[in-house]
């Protein structure tokens, strides 16, 4: 029963998620309040986990979710429940797109959304190079500067647009020089 | 096919064991594997993509993953991209939530995050230039890529209504120079 619960439940906040995983987050608390599978206090456990976790943080936030709520079977179910709208709908646009993609207007659409798009992912980097380096989070604290993040970022940067490495080796250079200079 | 579906399979997982901390952190991984490497689609159609699953429900890496692979492979291998994408989170999350309780406020995982959020910061400081150089071509792109940028940064508008906005100055705008153009055109004649 509780896994027909896990899969309704997870399903439907994989329809409603919008705009990346910490969308699933209000969904995280809610369940929280209606049933004990889990309590608020784990909900924000399960977004320090889901960060050190690779793959999509809505994914990681709902196996462990549907772990503490069902043991490993629930937490396959969670984990499919979630992912299976993304791919229903997803096959849903490619079918229209199919049809539409090479309409004039569509073309026009896409020339103005390209650029918007450079501008929205330039913001993120702004916004990941503040915090990685000076410690500044979204809502503008400090929290800590560190020189040796921004030695290592320096060092980093030219490597990463010269070199063109399997962007992982960055990702495993990165721990290993956090955790050799404690950054 | 079946080798095609395994092998799509494997790229899918790979690219989403190797990304940590969200869905535009993917983006220098999609570009690597899939532009670099395989040449399956352009930076350009990435930007497409990346900017309609914006405003789509679900998640940003299963519907890149549909998205990319369906129109090129089939709808199958569209299945089998969105299962690359959930095994290697889902395995990773069962073994550490069966062995450790919460195991993310040791010392050596923090260091080890506080490095990799380095590294992921420069990666996307290369896949923001990236898209900049394959968007941004005119005056007009130009002030769509600041506004856009600015909102963002400021945090004071949905990054949906951003693109639905730019979608709209994309199809007033578009239809005007293209009748300017097709004028100045018809002067040369």
């Amino acid at each position: 029963m509780i896994y027909l619960l896990l899969f309704w439940d997870f399903l439907k906040i994989g329809f409603f998620t919008v705009g990346g995983g910490l969308a699933t987050l209000p969904f995280l608390y809610e369940l929280a309040g209606r049933y004990d599978w889990f309590t608020e206090a784990q909900v924000a456990d399960m977004v320090a986990v889901a960060e050190c976790t690779p793959g999509p943080l809505a994914i990681n936030m709902a196996t462990y979710a549907g772990v503490q709520a069902g043991g490993i079977p629930g937490g396959i179910i969670a984990t499919l429940a979630l992912a299976l709208p993304s791919l229903l709908v997803s096959l849903l646009v490619c079918t229209v797109l199919a049809r539409w993609a090479k309409g004039n207007s569509i073309q026009r659409i896409f020339a103005g959304i390209r650029p918007a798009v450079a501008g929205l992912i330039s913001s993120i980097a702004i916004s990941m190079v503040l915090l990685a380096i000076l410690g500044i989070n979204s809502l503008g604290q400090s929290i800590a500067f560190d020189y040796k993040a921004l030695i290592f970022f320096l060092l980093l940067l030219p490597a990463v647009f010269l070199l063109k490495k399997h962007p992982i080796l960055y990702v495993a250079v990165g721990a290993v020089v956090g955790i050799l200079f404690r950054i | 096919m079946k080798n095609k579906a395994l092998e799509i399979l494997g790229i899918f997982a790979r690219i989403s064991a190797s990304s940590f901390g969200g869905g535009y952190t993917v983006l220098p991984l999609m570009q690597h594997e899939l532009v670099d490497q395989r040449g399956w689609l352009t930076d350009q159609e990435l930007t497409d993509i990346y900017a309609l699953v914006q405003c789509q429900p679900g998640l940003i890496m299963i519907n890149c993953a549909v998205l990319i692979t369906v129109p090129r492979f089939g709808k199958l291998a569209g299945v089998f991209a969105a299962l690359g994408v959930v095994l290697p989170p889902l395995f990773v999350v069962l073994l550490i939530s069966s062995l450790l309780s919460n195991f993310s406020h040791l010392p050596i995982v923090q260091h080890a995050l506080a490095g990799i959020r380095v590294s992921v910061a420069a990666l996307v400081v290369n896949t923001a230039w990236r898209m900049i150089k394959s968007g941004v071509k005119d005056w007009f792109s130009l002030l769509l890529f600041l506004i856009a940028l600015i909102l963002l940064f400021l945090d004071c508008v949905n990054p949906i209504f951003i693109i639905l906005g730019a979608a709209l100055a994309g199809i007033l705008l578009g239809s005007r120079r293209e009748g300017q153009q097709k004028n100045e055109g018809g002067k040369e004649a």
